[in-house]
């Protein structure tokens, strides 16, 4: 048999980036340890996921942000050796210096055009205390920014849902409310399933034919099946 | 002129004949190509949704007519599998409409390249729209489809699928047509199409179209899709390909780079010349398999052309050789296996068929853009409908396909 022709096969990176809130607010009422906990328990299903389509190369980051911010995981992780380190809570919310550095990742290159639509997971229980909307107009002006599978869980009451909103750009995908420890790993765990598995193996669709994101962001849990009891339920801490 | 300089599609200019260097009218040419289901797919059982044409089916050439084309496969484009087996159809008798009507005595192929440029993208389009409008009268879309869009999609995707039924058939396109004085290419959507000289160097009549990532395409679907229809035209005198390889995107998408994809143009030559076409035909699904299963886990379907002069052993055939007038057609039954070609010293190919008169080809200019039915009464008159030219839908792979 002759031999292959071509160079080195590989299957396409997806880019996994979680963006977490370490302001100083964080560290009440136990949320970054429950973030810590949350984003832990998460890998190994993420593994799992991965495992299911080994045509896609997860790759995880993390990038925190307080006063400034500062890659957590700088260099793509492959999901099958992803540790995590717990993050330490201190500052204020610079997030759109985040999405400024979440920005320049996202260039070509460093990304390639063959990859999968990355997913950015922005986790925040306050508002932001910078320029967001450069960060995001920046984010959104680059085309795999604007094509970034984009999620955004709330932490508690006080978190600025407009802008968690603004940065998801999708009129039918809400920022997701985490009022509980319990809800927070539940929705951890679906961004790191579901979501992932729907954006590691997209199907090519027509641009611009329909409103919807190019990568079909699967239902999210309701509040009830992630474990909240509604407004202001007794079981509430955040 | 250094090949990349020629490649330009910009700036390549239809020759005169007469003046230029002797036309590689001579060159016998050979296709080989093949269509796999994507590693992916197989594992959750979906069916390829790639398509592949090619005319005559002898694969020998000039002229010779290769289209192939990539079904969106997404949720809203549950027909998409149909939609690029139309789709490879309609361009493959658009293109032999257009040798049908070539004149005997082509002075100048200026006249070839606008009527191709003014008529090419809007004939495809249209038929292509024809016939899925066709296919829907016979076969609407069923309560079992719309409601699994609706469990997929939601009641929104069931809405814009009523309003925009060719929704459920998009796909990409990419064709070629080669003749004994001239080449043209078409593009809507992803997909690559290399040119590789001689010497190995590889090139690309359209540069990469920087809005295609992340899955979404251009497609037929959309609304005024011909605009998106990219079009290269290049004479045959002068530098002339040794090789050009055609293929959707899940073949690029499996290589690290695209430095690696485009090594499988100057490697194909390579191989072409030391082991010869049928080690590539016996070999062809396997690499295509395994491409798709180490990268992308998309469809793959690659179409091959060749001048048998680079190929060993084969110049000499293709000196002397005939062909039969017919376009590939692979059925349902037939398709559990990778079908090959047979190989091209089992085969004889003659000089391009007789072409038409020249008034064809001048109606084919003067007709307008909007007025697309003239063009078709120009057919008509001759007792030439392009439907028919066709004859049929070529859809050469190793997976299970149809056309509704």
């Amino acid at each position: 048999m002759s031999r292959r022709p071509g160079g080195e096969l590989a299957t396409r990176p997806l880019h996994f980036i979680w963006i977490a809130d370490c302001s100083g607010s964080m560290k009440t009422d136990g949320k970054i340890q429950a973030l810590n906990v949350a984003i832990r328990e998460a890998i190994p299903h993420m593994q799992k996921v991965a495992l299911e389509n080994p045509n896609a190369q997860v790759l995880v980051r993390a990038l925190k942000f307080s006063t400034g911010a500062q890659w957590h995981v700088s260099q793509p992780t492959p999901v099958e050796v992803f540790r995590w380190e717990d993050l330490q809570a201190d500052g204020v919310t610079d997030m759109g210096k985040a999405l400024e550095m979440v920005t320049a990742q996202l260039k070509i290159p460093p990304m390639t055009d063959r990859a999968l639509p990355p997913v950015l997971v922005l986790i925040s229980d306050g508002q932001p205390t910078d320029s967001f909307e450069k960060g995001l107009r920046a984010l959104l002006d680059e085309p795999w920014g604007k094509k970034a599978v984009r999620i955004a869980i709330a932490i508690g009451s006080d978190a600025d849902y407009d802008v968690l909103q603004q940065f998801i750009a999708h009129p039918e995908i809400k920022p997701l409310q985490a009022n509980n420890p319990e809800s927070l790993v539940n929705y951890i765990k679906w961004v790191s399933t579901a979501v992932l598995k729907s954006a590691s193996s997209p199907a090519s669709q027509a641009t611009g034919a329909v409103a919807a994101s190019n990568v079909p962001v699967p239902q999210a849990p309701t509040a009830a099946a992630v474990g909240e009891s509604g407004p202001m339920a007794a079981d509430d801490v955040w | 002129m250094s090949p990349q300089t020629a490649m330009s599609p910009e700036t390549a200019k239809p020759q005169d004949i007469a003046s230029s260097q002797p036309p590689a009218v001579s060159l016998g040419w050979q296709f080989i190509g093949c269509s796999v289901r994507g590693a992916s797919h197989e594992r959750s059982c979906l069916p390829n949704q790639d398509a592949l044409y090619w005319a005559p089916e002898t694969g020998h050439g000039p002229p010779l007519i290769v289209a192939l084309a990539d079904g969106h496969g997404s949720a809203r484009s549950f027909r998409s599998h149909l939609g690029s087996s139309l789709a490879v159809r309609e361009m493959g008798g658009v293109l032999q409409a257009l040798i049908d009507f070539l004149p005997a005595d082509l002075e100048t192929l200026s006249v070839v390249k606008r009527a191709a440029e003014a008529r090419l993208p809007q004939e495809v389009v249209r038929r292509w729209q024809g016939a899925v409008e066709s296919h829907l009268a016979e076969h609407p879309f069923s309560e079992a489809e719309l409601t699994r869009l609706a469990e997929l999609k939601g009641d929104s995707a069931v809405r814009d699928l009523r309003a925009h039924s060719q929704l459920a058939y998009g796909t990409t396109l990419l064709g070629a047509l080669l003749t004994a004085e001239f080449l043209i290419f078409l593009q809507l959507g992803d997909g690559d199409i290399l040119l590789v000289s001689e010497t190995g160097e590889v090139t690309r009549p359209f540069s990469r179209d920087a809005r295609l990532i992340a899955n979404e395409t251009t497609s037929m679907c959309m609304a005024e899709a011909w605009r998106e229809v990219r079009l290269h035209f290049r004479a045959c005198a002068g530098w002339m390909p040794a090789l050009i390889l055609m293929a959707t995107d899940g073949y690029a998408n499996s290589f690290i780079d695209d430095d690696a994809f485009q090594k499988v143009g100057s490697d194909l030559l390579t191989i072409l010349r030391t082991d010869g076409a049928e080690a590539v035909e016996t070999n062809l699904a396997a690499w295509l398999r395994e491409a798709s299963e180490a990268g992308s886990g998309d469809d793959i379907t690659l179409g091959l052309l060749f001048r048998c002069d680079v190929v060993q052993g084969q110049a000499a055939d293709a000196a002397t050789a005939t062909s039969e007038d017919s376009v590939a057609v692979v059925e349902d039954g037939e398709a559990d296996q990778p079908v090959r070609l047979r190989s091209a010293a089992a085969i004889k190919h003659e000089a391009p068929r007789e072409p038409a008169k020249r008034s064809r080809l001048a109606y084919l200019v003067a007709a307008k853009p909007d007025e697309p039915d003239a063009v078709d009464g120009a057919l008509a008159d001759e007792g030439h409908g392009v439907s028919e030219a066709a004859g049929g839908v070529g859809k050469k792979t190793d997976e299970a396909s149809n056309v509704g």
